[in-house]
């Protein structure tokens, strides 16, 4: 009976799906692991990884809800993180951050602009970018990484900035917290979430009731440019390290918590707490392999069955929640 | 310096044996140590040290070891392995020090909250008094790893065996590597000496990448007679492309020579098949083994080494190559030699 009941919110809420495989995995790594998983301080390095991955899930979110996607991510988090780190060196990390977001938001507005000005499928567009903005981080690099001393990122502007902690938590978990809120109360409150949705279900509808398709899909890529590079900001902030690998292969990531996290990749439905549930099931899936000391040669192999069984598990919910 | 290192690892040895007669004096202390490592499975590399971290916990069975690597490596991912293995609490951790900017965080912490650190493989090249505070290194050493090789080379070119070098390339996969910067520079200063001109070339693990890259470095400097591969897996991808250049890469007293670092198969076959010059091996077997005898002493003892502990290098060529093969099948086994001998 109590089952039942459960069916309609399970039907309503795509991201249930993600809340329960999380709640269940956090069982199990806890009772398993003998305390190593579960403790203060492993915690903590989930909650930074989520934090990074997660605003970048949100980016890809924002576009996925559009009808589109942005598989550039992973080098736009790369060349915000040598945007940041070469500029801290210089001026106050504060100033360096803001140039990295606005790189990022170069790069999405590059990557709207040619998808709804050419009409090419965002696939190729952003698969073109990806290997165009990783293909210059190297070469910026020179081959060589971009780091500051430990000794010398001291100060607010590098604590605010995922330098250190805040009450254990690294600070990049405040700002996703904050970034979230801000996103939920522009997809809940205002027009523009209405349009973003409206574009995803369907464009031509949409264009025929006065929404401007182009504009909303520019607006979602320079968004998730944005937050793409922010996060590379935080990623380098706590590293104090950038190389021209940065971020490689976290576009996959980002894209499967969006799915894991209840996102249709047809787009017309997204849920950014889903996503950012579906951020940290990754990290805590590859968090508790490392800790339980899993052979490398086995660990992508596990990782990839969990993900698989979480997504089956996610989709057999929500299809037994569709059942009458 | 050098004689106090090697007298310094003889003690390592002499001490390890010592050690042996005291597994029945064990304390009854259990303890977990944690190898956090830049090699994963693909490179041959790893056999050395997971075997090695099998041999101590059989000389030691109330110790377990553990070793974290990934196959995709970067240092943003290192470092996450890092503080995921702080986060067990482990009773030690050997990590080699691929970025002291980057790894100086997480070492701190680990180290203030009582935890040993032995770095292995790659040293915090700073100065005594900046770099990160671990109780030892153990390891080659880098820069020597490319000057020997270096010197070798021009010693085998004086007595015309193989061309003088004119123009060298150290063909590096990783550009954040401190330790393959170390091996690069350290060819650079042998080139030098003998006034050759030395450039260092980017051309990332991924074959074909790679093979592009070392390509049009050819095409774009037809004066380069050297190729110096910073790991043994991309030898085979210069002596290839060379060979289809029709840059006569064997071995012989004309066209380009091959250099490379490593005791894996690929590096000693190559030298057996007079496709490489020489290799070199860093004492790998011991890079694993010995910082857990240090981790161990330390946890059980107390005791502190005062200095670092070289492991290496030692030139492999075609005089000594037979007798490495032998060591290396014992190592890795026929099978996996033979399948990770890709020439």
């Amino acid at each position: 009976m109590a089952m039942s009941a459960a069916k309609p919110l399970i039907r309503r809420n795509a991201e249930i799906g993600i809340f329960l495989i999380g709640a269940l995995l956090v069982i199990l790594f806890a009772s398993t692991s003998d305390g190593r998983w579960a403790n203060l301080y492993n915690v903590g390095t989930i909650v930074q990884v989520t934090a990074t991955l997660g605003l970048m899930s949100l980016g890809v979110a924002l576009v996925i809800g559009t009808g589109e996607i942005d598989i550039s991510v992973g080098s736009t988090f790369g060349m915000g993180a040598l945007a940041y780190l070469w500029l801290a060196a210089h001026v106050d990390p504060l100033a360096a951050a803001a140039a990295a977001i606005i790189v990022g938001a170069a790069i999405g507005l590059l990557n709207g602009l040619l998808v709804t000005r050419t009409g090419t499928p965002s696939l190729i567009v952003t698969l073109g970018t990806l290997m165009i903005f990783r293909g210059i981080a190297i070469a910026l690099t020179e081959g060589f990484s971009f780091s500051i001393p430990y000794a010398a990122r001291k100060g607010w502007s590098y604590f605010l900035l995922g330098g250190d902690d805040f009450l254990d938590f690294n600070t990049a978990l405040y700002w996703l917290i904050a970034v979230v809120a801000v996103l939920l109360a522009m997809l809940k409150a205002t027009p523009f979430g209405n349009r973003l949705l409206a574009v995803g279900g369907s464009a031509e509808s949409a264009h025929s009731r006065g929404v401007r398709v182009g504009r909303i899909k520019l607006s979602a890529f320079v968004l998730c440019g944005m937050l793409a590079a922010f996060a590379g900001t935080l990623e380098a902030g706590k590293l104090g390290f950038a190389d021209g690998s940065m971020g490689r292969l976290m576009e996959l990531q980002a894209i499967a918590s969006c799915v894991l996290g209840g996102c249709v990749l047809a787009g017309g439905r997204i849920s950014l707490l889903g996503a950012l549930m579906g951020a940290f099931v990754l990290s805590s899936i590859q968090s508790y392999l490392v800790v339980m000391g899993v052979q490398p040669q086995w660990f992508v192999l596990i990782l990839g069955v969990i993900v698989v069984l979480a997504a089956y598990g996610d989709k057999s919910l929500r299809q037994w929640a569709l059942k009458r | 310096m050098y004689i106090k290192k090697l007298a310094m690892l003889s003690a390592v040895l002499a001490a390890s044996v010592i050690a042996g007669t005291a597994d029945a004096q064990d304390s009854g202390k259990h303890y977990r140590f944690v190898m956090v490592s830049h090699i994963g499975s693909n490179d041959p590399n790893m056999n050395w040290l997971t075997l090695s971290l099998k041999e101590f916990e059989k000389k030691y069975p109330n110790v377990k070891t553990e070793y974290i690597s990934t196959n995709n490596y970067s240092v943003q991912e290192h470092v996450r392995l890092l503080e995921q293995a702080i986060a067990t609490h482990p009773d030690g951790i050997a990590v080699p020090i691929v970025s002291s900017d980057a790894f100086e965080g997480p070492l701190r912490k680990a180290i203030d909250e009582g935890i040993p650190v032995v770095a292995f493989n790659i040293p915090d090249s700073r100065p005594a008094g900046e770099r990160i505070p671990y109780l030892t290194y153990v390891g080659g050493d880098e820069y020597l790893t490319g000057k020997k090789l270096g010197e070798y080379a021009i010693e085998q070119a004086k007595e015309g065996k193989i061309p003088q070098p004119k123009h060298v390339v150290c063909a590096s996969h990783d550009s954040a590597h401190q330790g393959l910067k170390a091996r690069c520079k350290g060819m650079k200063d042998a080139m030098a000496a003998v006034g050759a001109k030395f450039d260092e070339l980017f051309i990332g693990a991924e074959p074909a990448g790679a093979r592009n890259a070392l390509q049009s470095f050819l095409q774009a400097n037809p004066d380069t007679n050297y190729v110096f591969t910073v790991a043994g897996w991309s030898a085979p991808w210069a002596w290839s492309v060379a060979n289809e250049m029709k840059l006569d890469p064997d071995v012989d007293d004309k066209g380009m020579t091959i250099l490379t670092v490593d005791e894996g198969p690929v590096s000693i076959e190559g030298v057996r098949a007079g496709h490489l010059l020489a290799t070199n091996s860093q004492g790998f077997w011991l890079q694993g083994y010995a910082p857990m005898e240090w981790l161990y002493w330390n946890k059980e003892f107390g005791y502190a080494p005062q200095s670092d502990i070289l492991t290496g290098p030692v030139i492999i060529n075609k005089d000594n190559a037979d007798q490495w093969a032998k060591q290396v099948r014992v190592v890795f086994g026929d099978k996996a030699y033979d399948e990770q001998n890709t020439w």
